[in-house]
């Protein structure tokens, strides 16, 4: 790859990461809203007693499903704009490298051998960051991947919690929103995620 | 880009640089300089990033970039050093000597390599093959933390945007006609310049130097009694005005 295409991938690179880091960010918010969400849960849920016992049981696996989303989200969200500072590096590297071929070829610089070295280390450097980036990108995609996983989960927990209010007609229609919350803000956080994956496969 | 000779002897020449007709018409022309001595090279205020490739192209004319040991910027102003991150990479060898006052803010260009010389507000000497420099204050002209390079041996005082013209990119190397020259200079000095006593300061000091040629940042090149005539000049005019003076 010629230094100006790999410059142009760099370039869309860090604007991409910039983007992901915006989408995880509100993913990361809607993981605390389901958190709040799943914590009122459990207040009912003690209210309630041994009527809504599976509902409860529910929300304290969601609670603690969000809570390692936002972990894990925070940590993604680190890493992303960790690439996409790398990446505005190599970026800065690459254009460096291109003004030195340029300054190479120039008629002018009778002396044009003499940044033969600079431009060779240059060169190497540029590609070893290369291949560190790409390195980075995949455990960034194996980390997203992870988290689509655990908010499935949540989603298809928020569903049985639907079947668990249920049980308990007395607290259903409290019970119901409650799952119903969970379920609107697990989709919006696969929606984030979704994106987020979508945009790297793009880099 | 165009590169002349503006004095020569045995052991030392100065280069000055500039009329790039390649130049984007968006920015501003600039002037850049260089002393090269047997061994080493002195460049002074080496411009912005656009104009990096054509200009260290034209310093390889003269030097190998091993012997690019010095680089000197008069003040923060990204026509004067917005290049830095490239020279870094370049000649990771050099020093930058430039004013104390900017070192955080100048290293925001990229500077990973070079060695950051700071220039205490008196002013330095810097001793390069045997040649000395006197970097000479002229703060708040325009920049808070600003100085000039002179050369006793050529009698050349590089001064940064003090003397600067705005006019064609194509105009003549020197002054020709002081007083026709005046109104291409007189709005620049009295916008840009913000301060009557730091600009009677630095009168004073340039005065008591014995100077050949005063070289500027932009347009053209002051040489014998010009030189004299500027200073006078510089001297009355009342800087520090906002108003439309032109």
């Amino acid at each position: 790859m010629t230094s100006r295409k790999l410059q142009k991938t760099q370039n869309k690179a860090y604007v991409a990461l910039a983007k992901i880091s915006r989408e995880l960010y509100l993913a990361t918010s809607k993981a605390q809203e389901v958190s709040l969400i799943a914590k009122n849960a459990r207040a009912l849920a003690v209210r309630a007693g041994d009527k809504v016992l599976g509902f409860k049981a529910i929300t304290d696996f969601i609670d603690d499903l969000a809570t390692s989303t936002i972990q894990l989200a925070r940590q993604i969200n680190k890493q992303a704009l960790d690439i996409a500072h790398m990446a505005a590096e190599v970026q800065r590297k690459e254009f460096g490298l291109d003004q030195f071929q340029i300054v190479m070829e120039h008629p002018e610089a009778t002396h044009a051998n003499s940044i033969t070295k600079v431009h060779d280390a240059l060169k190497r450097d540029v590609l070893e960051r290369n291949k560190e980036q790409r390195k980075n990108l995949n455990i960034l995609i194996s980390n997203l991947n992870d988290i689509q996983q655990e908010i499935r989960s949540a989603g298809i927990i928020a569903l049985n919690a639907k079947v668990e209010s249920a049980k308990s007609p007395e607290y259903q229609a409290s019970l119901d929103v409650i799952a119903d919350d969970i379920l609107h803000s697990t989709n919006q956080i696969k929606e984030r995620i979704d994106r987020s994956q979508s945009i790297i496969k793009n880099i | 880009m165009q590169s002349h000779v503006l004095s020569k002897n045995n052991e030392s020449t100065w280069y000055m640089f500039g009329r790039d007709p390649n130049k984007s018409e968006q920015i501003i022309d600039t002037n850049q300089y260089m002393v090269k001595t047997t061994n080493s090279a002195f460049l002074m205020d080496p411009g912005g990033i656009e104009l990096f490739s054509t200009m260290f192209a034209m310093v390889l004319r003269h030097s190998p970039a091993d012997q690019i040991q010095h680089i000197f910027a008069s003040h923060q102003d990204p026509d004067i050093i917005s290049s830095l991150g490239l020279w870094d990479q370049a000649v990771p060898h050099a020093k930058l000597y430039a004013p104390w006052l900017w070192e955080s803010f100048l290293k925001h260009f990229g500077m990973d390599n070079m060695e950051y010389v700071a220039i205490a507000d008196k002013g330095m000497t810097v001793n390069i093959d045997g040649l000395s420099l006197e970097l000479v204050p002229a703060h708040y002209l325009h920049s808070s933390g600003n100085f000039h390079v002179y050369d006793p041996v050529h009698k050349i005082l590089m001064s940064g945007d003090i003397g600067a013209a705005l006019e064609e990119d194509d105009a003549p190397l020197f002054v020709e006609d002081f007083d026709s020259h005046i109104p291409k200079m007189r709005g620049f000095h009295q916008r840009w310049m913000p301060s009557n006593q730091a600009k009677n300061d630095w009168v004073e000091r340039v005065r008591a130097l014995d100077i050949d040629m005063m070289c500027p940042q932009h347009g053209r090149v002051f040489k014998g009694d010009d030189v004299g005539r500027f200073l006078d000049w510089f001297e009355q005019l009342q800087v520090g005005v906002t108003q439309e003076v032109a």
